[in-house]
């Protein structure tokens, strides 16, 4: 029992102090209520050490993140996000289900992941554009401006309309980049919810079908 | 079973069970599973944020050369219960119209 809760000790690390001696309370006192003495009963009550600190921490950080949510602030919030997607995939990674399923769930989060990423390449693609663009376009009006005065002039004023345009878009591209991220985390919460759920159920010989 | 509890009718239970007696981790764990298929580890989180809200107070009492953390409901937590409670009736009143005894009773 001591080597289980050893071991659940150093994969909670990212906890803070107060936070961690009361998760490692509660499992010490459980286990000792409970007689789970040997590490094989401790597996068999509450998972491998590994699948309990995920829970705890992907539990920990959803928490987090709904309290956040509901006191509006903005501050920090999608590195939160990124945070939470990372630690919900391998909660929901170290969680036994059944094969099928997972191959089911890797696929529609990989399939999500990939929509993400297409969407924000595509939004880095038209930002870098349109700076490469409004660049080559200055530089070429400032050389041309001495031997013809119209056409540099016309290549200055594209050149600052692609710079106008950048900054005006600045705040509408942070805001579509972050919404993304949001989505992502939204739905692998979703996920979470259901594959872990579904596996409480079979855990108790409800609906079991492995 | 496909029917879940919501984490709402979870901090109900665990607050209904702790309005007659107070109880350490392992035994209200034990005590809810008797009614409810929930996984072992679930109980620290609802505990924790039952706690963090306080609708409940912790105490340690030795036990055998070592503490036991009991949980004790608070009057918050009571008058939190009853909340619960009073929705767990509205929505048990209406799930009961439709699935209640022989189904389609217009």
């Amino acid at each position: 029992m001591n080597d289980y809760i050893e071991e659940l000790k150093a994969m909670l690390t990212q906890l803070g102090a107060q936070e961690q001696s009361d998760v490692l309370d509660f499992y010490t006192e459980y286990l000792q209520d409970g007689q789970f003495v040997t590490y094989t009963d401790c597996v068999r009550e509450l998972g491998t050490p590994r699948q309990l600190a995920r829970k705890v921490l992907a539990d920990y950080s959803i928490k987090n993140l709904n309290t956040a949510s509901q006191s509006g602030s903005r501050a920090n919030k999608p590195k939160d996000d990124v945070k939470t997607i990372w630690l919900i995939v391998l909660a929901v990674l170290s969680t036994p289900i059944t094969i099928p399923l997972a191959f089911g769930a890797v696929g529609l989060f990989i399939a999500a992941i990939a929509v993400a990423v297409g969407i924000l390449a595509a939004i880095f693609g038209v930002g870098f554009g349109v700076i490469f663009g409004g660049l080559v376009s200055l530089v070429t009006g400032l050389g041309v401006v001495s031997n013809n005065f119209w056409v540099g002039i016309f290549y200055l004023g594209v050149g600052l309309i692609a710079a106008g345009a950048i900054i005006m878009l600045i705040p509408a591209f942070r805001g579509l980049v972050d919404g993304v991220i949001h989505g992502i985390t939204v739905f692998s919460k979703w996920m979470y919810s259901k594959i872990v759920k579904k596996n409480r159920a079979e855990k108790h010989g409800r609906g079991q079908q492995k | 079973m496909a029917i879940q509890l919501s984490s709402e009718l979870l901090d109900g239970c665990v607050l209904g069970l702790l309005m007659h007696d107070d109880y350490y981790g392992y035994a209200l764990t034990q005590k809810v599973q008797e009614s409810v298929s929930v996984s072992e580890s679930t109980m620290y989180p609802v505990l924790r944020r039952l706690k963090k809200n306080q609708l409940l107070t912790t105490y340690d009492e030795p036990y055998q050369g070592r503490n036991r953390r009991y949980y004790q409901i608070t009057a918050e937590g009571k008058r939190q219960f009853s909340v619960i409670q009073s929705e767990w009736r509205d929505f048990k009143t209406g799930i009961d119209k439709m699935l209640g005894d022989e189904a389609g009773h217009e």
